[in-house]
């Protein structure tokens, strides 16, 4: 049985992100103000929701006042993807306002509005700019109408007419009271952050009346395409994608079976490990491995690579997988970039592959390419992401350059060693005047695992784990000595006496 | 509404390029068509969008046809057809014509080259000559 209570129509904006960011979509029949600084892509935004939108039956009508000059408005915003103009005059109608608000009557002005709004029955209804509406009727003292009550006015007029409608308003910030924000069924902001030589597009959904919009600032970018707001992941959709029943308890080879040894039988499918070690300790090789072995199992797999020279470290064998499709690719070093758009760029990738393990490499050449403003929050944004991506079922690795400290033992310069599942750690050692490496496992959450640091090295096959280094000790002060008497372990099965359940 | 204005507009056009009856009549006649087309235009654009975009037309052809008005006191705020209506009276019908059919290629192409070919076809009818694309490749 109906309840009686009316349900909102949401409308999809066309804009990628912005639905999410929403709640679902845009109301219908809503008034909404997009505020921001000149430049921060008002129009632009509000253009790609109109050509998305509109069609002959529910034509949309845009009225320009002083802002940009409607030729100009034209030009620039045809250069668009969404810019269709043979929606021009059929579903899309532009009307220009500048002589109705030169007089500075807001009564005149709404009578207009309200005449074409009666003439055409539009779907959707834009007012561009609708600050130049207020500011010239404050410098017209015999206004016949106040601001306020022509927001009002206008804000039942188009929800009588049923009319989804957008006014578009430089604010440099939203300190100021403004009767609109308060008429204003939602408010979308958008901003431009300045930080250093970066600037950074964000938005924010202040309000939207009836339903719950995902806070917080979202970057956003304009591309040829239009407007693409990368919303940060959130974890209660994504973590409707469940893991075959099985895969819990199911492991992943990482491509090198001794290390799949010392790890208790591989890495528990979903987890997530970091691989921390110093420069040309091997990293990217492991994750390589990590990501051939998933291929030769039949997966598919996604590489974010944020090296200097990606192409010279993934190797032959990964080269290929990319090349036949069956790696993707998030290579992006685009400005003003946020771990929240890697984010989404990550997960569409996961989606069109159905990949089921990623790697990133590295956090550190991840971090250099943010834009200034998002490396504060790097480490909240990285246990953000890191949650995202193993709600959708993968399994990451993730590498981190550690530079060799023999004071203190870390595993992560960003402190980031907490959010992951897993944490495999290489060093270098010297013996005998030699340069070695060695690697251990130093977590598995809820699994044993082996605590031997063991030897290794890489050749053309890749890494090749040896026994641990006998009668030495102190091998992570970086300068072992030798021992009276020692014990070498052969690598295989874990060892319990030498195993530790951790967590 | 703009579906009638168009209709109209395309016959006005035709008579340009024929050169109509007389240099009075086509003189009104070019005067109507004018502003039929800001008629159509003005909405969108502004009044002062239409007279600026005439204004350049003007100037663009006044080399070729050196009875074309010159901008007068208020003509930014809103296109003086009156003026080229004078102006046209004043010269044979062959003339008078050719100056009219020459001032809306420009204006078209002028458009065209702010708004996209494609954008300028949906807002104006096409223009005498339109095809051929001379004046926009003629345009600096």
């Amino acid at each position: 049985m109906s309840s009686g209570k009316v349900t909102i129509k949401r409308l999809q904006t066309g804009v990628p992100g912005l639905d999410e960011v929403l709640g679902g979509g845009l109301p219908e029949f809503s008034f909404n103000l997009i505020a921001g600084a000149p430049g921060s892509g008002k129009t632009s935004l509000a253009h790609q929701i109109m050509f998305t939108l509109a069609t002959p039956e529910h034509p949309a009508l845009y009225f320009t006042v002083l802002g940009e000059p409607p030729l100009k408005m034209l030009r620039y915003q045809q250069q668009f993807d969404f810019f269709d103009p043979r929606k021009v005059n059929q579903a899309v109608h532009f009307i220009n306002l500048a002589e109705q608000i030169a007089t500075g009557d807001l009564d005149a002005v709404l009578g207009c509005i309200a005449a074409e709004v009666e003439a055409r029955s539009p779907g959707l209804v834009f007012v561009d700019s609708f600050r130049s509406v207020l500011l010239a009727s404050q410098q017209e003292p015999a206004a016949a109408i106040g601001a306020q009550h022509f927001v009002q006015r206008l804000g039942m007029l188009m929800t009588s007419w049923q009319a989804t409608t957008f006014l578009l308003g430089e604010y440099d910030s939203e300190g100021a009271p403004d009767p609109v924000f308060t008429v204003a069924d939602g408010l979308i902001w958008l901003r431009q952050s300045v930080q250093r030589n970066s600037v950074v597009r964000k938005m924010e959904v202040m309000k939207m009346r009836g339903q719950a919009t995902r806070s917080g600032l979202h970057s956003f970018r304009i591309s040829a395409a239009g407007i693409t707001v990368f919303a940060a992941p959130q974890f209660a959709q994504l973590a409707s994608v469940e893991l075959p029943a099985s895969a819990a308890a199911s492991r992943l080879s990482l491509g090198v079976a001794a290390l799949d040894a010392m790890m208790g039988g591989g890495l528990p499918r979903g987890y997530s490990l970091l691989v921390a070690g110093p420069s040309g300790s091997g990293k990217s090789i492991l994750a390589a491995a990590f990501l051939t072995e998933g291929a030769r199992c039949g997966e598919t797999g996604v590489i974010a690579a944020f090296e200097q020279r990606p192409t010279q470290s993934r190797g032959p064998a990964l080269a290929a997988l990319i090349e036949s499709g069956r790696i993707g690719v998030v290579n992006t070093r685009a400005a003003g970039l946020s771990v929240d758009e890697v984010s989404v760029l990550l997960i569409a990738e996961i989606v069109r592959l159905k990949a089921s393990r990623v790697v990133i490499d590295s956090l550190s050449g991840f971090e250099l390419v943010l834009a200034p403003t998002f490396r504060d929050d790097f480490r909240e944004s990285m246990a953000r992401m890191v949650s995202a991506l193993v709600s959708t079922g993968v399994s990451v690795l993730m590498t981190s350059e550690l530079e060799d400290r023999y004071s203190d033992l870390r595993f992560s310069p960003y402190g980031t060693a907490f959010l992951t599942d897993a944490i495999v750690v290489q060093r270098y050692v010297e013996v005998d005047s030699r340069l070695l490496r060695v690697m251990a496992v130093v977590k598995v959450r809820a699994s044993a695992h082996s605590n031997q640091l063991h030897l290794f090295h890489i050749d053309d096959q890749g890494i090749q784990v040896g026994a641990m280094l006998p009668g030495h000790e102190g091998l992570l002060g970086g300068q072992p000595s030798r021992v009276p008497e020692a014990c070498a372990y052969e690598v295989g099965a874990v060892d319990a006496a030498a195993c530790a359940a951790v967590d | 509404m703009q579906a009638e204005a168009g209709g109209d507009f395309q016959t006005r056009l035709a008579r340009s390029r024929s050169g109509g009856d007389g240099a009075g009549e086509f003189a009104h006649s070019a005067f109507v068509a004018w502003r039929e087309l800001e008629a159509a235009l003005a909405p969108i654009v502004g009044a002062r969008g239409v007279a600026a975009l005439y204004q350049r037309s003007l100037s663009l052809n006044r080399a070729a046809y050196s009875f074309l008005p010159t901008l007068a006191a208020g003509d930014l705020d809103a296109a003086n057809f009156a003026a080229l209506r004078t102006a046209l009276a004043l010269q044979s019908s062959a003339v008078a014509a050719a100056a009219n059919g020459a001032l809306l290629r420009t204006f078209s192409a002028v458009l065209g080259k702010l708004i996209g070919e494609s954008l300028t076809a949906q807002l104006l009818p096409p223009p005498p000559g339109h095809a051929d694309g001379k004046d926009a490749r003629e345009l600096p």
